[in-house]
């Protein structure tokens, strides 16, 4: 999965405003409404499931990322957002970490590839560089092209 | 209780041992017919030779009827199917051994869920949250962490030229999710109102998020002082060093890692890019250790799985000036005899996955209203579950008057630790931690822990 290709500038949150995870995954996923990628119903269940999903375990990775994922019968495709807070926001990750980015993804329920794109993401944003290159972006195209770049 | 243990290696039969002589039945399996007959004779109860895996050797271990069991072998998979099976055929609550890795990948795949876990650990990193504890806090004064490390507890005195001598607690402007639970000042120890004022040489029990925490006691220890992360050396890049690593990079730690073995260092130092300088040596030598200046750190962690090499770069470390050292120990025995010898030796503190694994257990074998975590000079660490009779359940803790000696430190509501604000609602099922005074503790009992 490509995502210089899946994500538009709209789909980009470049300075996030919340300081929670539940606040972070409210945020992003009333953007998607906002932007009209997603239905007002899909919006109230996704951010349920997802602050739910998060009690559980947390979805932060480590290394100042964090993938919040779900599943909607209300979306034909993977649909996905992403989130940068340069204060970061406490998702009590596993590193204990505070989180820089957050890529959240409400996924088909029939989706059978789901774990190969989550492990794809999060392998994506170990490797070298590809953190600072997001810190340092200054606009949603710079951070498109910071994801073209390494891809 | 009736509790069944899966695997008789080092941390099955240390929990086993430990547990002997209690009022508990017992019930070991284990797969290696040597290992099973050695324990036999050292634990008291039943060990069953076989695989923990078998339903037939389950329920002929009384699964049924079973309130607790613990998967403990080193095997992941042996572990997840154990829990499942023991779920199935009826026992209470399973509590799973798991590698790092695991632990790692549980935000892509819901491991409680679909194995039927209760509870999930590993021992590489409860031993760092451990090891981590003793480096944030270089003044070496009690530190206690709860909720696996999401707060903590610390005390530090105020020394004479610090800034806050004179101050009030409302001056001093805590961070939000910070608070003072007590003061003890010569021989008396007080919860204090916001109007008290810091005086030189108070002993502060201070609680909170961690990071928050470490900030605020560095400000309140001295004016001069800065805050600094500790510079810290770890031999080996195994699931201990690195689980380490992790954990203390957040506070500002400089982290050299030695690895020996060419390609794991390879991958170890991209995985801790930015965090964490990894050093491909074999720091047994002396000469290795010189060449790095290891003399100049605050701390040298030994994580290798060998307990002697752990301990004599600790005494090579020591001798080339490092602050403190800090080996992991392995064998349970071994432990105990270097703990013992730990300040003719020049050790800090000695670190035994074992134990701290037991430590964690023991919470769950306990039909206790509550249980003791710990005594701090302010009272006892006190852990309840809100049960429906307690008379604070349902209640916002405003509300609650608490008897004078002890207060709240932290709520936990599934996975999430917080410092309770006045707004916060309890609720049952809810794990509550206290600091508690002894003249406050009946009391609290009787309001909280019924």
């Amino acid at each position: 999965m490509e995502l210089a290709n899946t994500l538009t500038t709209k789909q980009i949150v470049p300075e996030m405003i919340s300081t929670t995870s539940a606040e972070a995954i409210e945020e992003l996923v009333t953007e998607l409404h906002g932007i009209g990628i997603i239905t007002e119903s899909c919006k109230t269940n996704s951010i349920h499931l997802l602050i739910e999903r998060e009690d559980k375990t947390t979805t932060g990775i480590g290394s100042g990322v964090a993938i919040p994922h779900t599943f909607s019968s209300e979306v034909k495709e993977i649909t996905m957002i992403f989130g940068r807070s340069m204060e970061g926001i406490d998702f009590e990750a596993i590193d204990n970490n505070p989180v820089n980015f957050v890529v959240l993804f409400i996924m088909p329920e029939n989706n059978k590839n789901h774990l190969q794109t989550l492990s794809a993401i999060a392998k994506f944003f170990t490797k070298g560089g590809i953190r600072k290159k997001l810190l340092e972006a200054n606009t949603k195209e710079d951070i498109i092209n910071a994801f073209k770049e390494q891809e | 209780m009736n509790i069944i243990i899966i695997g008789a290696g080092q941390i099955g039969l240390h929990l086993a041992r430990s547990l002997s002589g209690a009022a508990h039945d017992i019930i070991v399996i284990e797969s290696n017919e040597k290992l099973a007959e050695s324990s036999a004779s050292e634990i008291d109860g039943r060990v069953i030779t076989g695989s923990g895996t078998s339903v037939e050797l389950l329920l002929e271990a009384g699964i049924a009827e079973s309130d607790l069991l613990f998967a403990l072998t080193s095997n992941d998979s042996t572990n997840l199917i154990a829990c499942k099976l023991a779920k199935e055929l009826g026992t209470k609550k399973t509590i799973c051994r798991v590698s790092p890795l695991l632990l790692k990948e549980e935000w892509m795949f819901d491991y409680r869920s679909n194995f039927a876990l209760d509870h999930i650990f590993s021992s590489e990193r409860l031993s760092a949250i451990e090891i981590s504890k003793h480096i944030r806090n270089p003044e070496g004064i009690a530190i206690q962490e709860i909720a696996r490390g999401r707060i903590e507890i610390q005390q530090i005195r105020i020394p004479e030229d610090s800034n806050a001598c004179g101050k009030s607690l409302l001056e001093l402007n805590l961070p939000e999710r910070v608070r003072v639970a007590s003061i003890q000042r010569t021989e008396r120890s007080f919860v204090p109102t916001a109007k008290e004022k810091i005086e030189p040489n108070d002993q502060i029990t201070l609680f909170g998020d961690p990071s928050r925490l470490s900030k605020t006691a560095t400000s309140l220890r001295s004016k001069t002082e800065k805050e600094k992360g500790a510079n810290v050396v770890i031999l080996g890049g195994g699931e201990y060093g690195l689980s380490l690593a992790q954990m203390i990079s957040p506070w500002n730690c400089q982290i050299r890692i030695f690895e020996k073995n060419q390609d794991h260092a390879e991958a170890l130092a991209e995985e801790l890019a930015g965090k964490a300088t990894v050093i491909h040596a074999d720091a047994a030598s002396l000469n290795e250790l010189r060449e790095e200046q290891v003399g100049i750190a605050d701390f040298f962690v030994a994580t290798t799985h060998s307990d002697e090499d752990n301990v004599m770069t600790c005494l090579q470390a020591k001798n080339l000036g490092t602050k403190s050292c800090i080996p992991l120990i392995h064998r349970t025995d071994y432990a105990n005899a270097v703990n013992q010898a730990k300040s003719q030796l020049g050790i800090k503190e000695v670190i035994s996955p074992r134990e701290v694994v037991r430590r964690e257990l023991m919470r769950f074998i306990t039909s206790d209203k509550y249980h003791i975590v710990k005594k701090i000079p302010a009272g006892e660490i006190i852990e309840t579950t809100i049960r429906e009779k307690s008379k604070v359940a349902g209640k916002a803790v405003g509300e609650i008057s608490l008897p004078p000696g002890s207060i709240f430190v932290a709520i936990i509501k599934g996975i999430h630790a917080k410092v309770p604000r006045a707004t916060d609602m309890i609720e049952v099922g809810d794990t509550v931690f206290s600091i508690v005074s002894e003249e406050a503790k009946k009391s609290f009992l009787k309001l909280v822990a019924k």
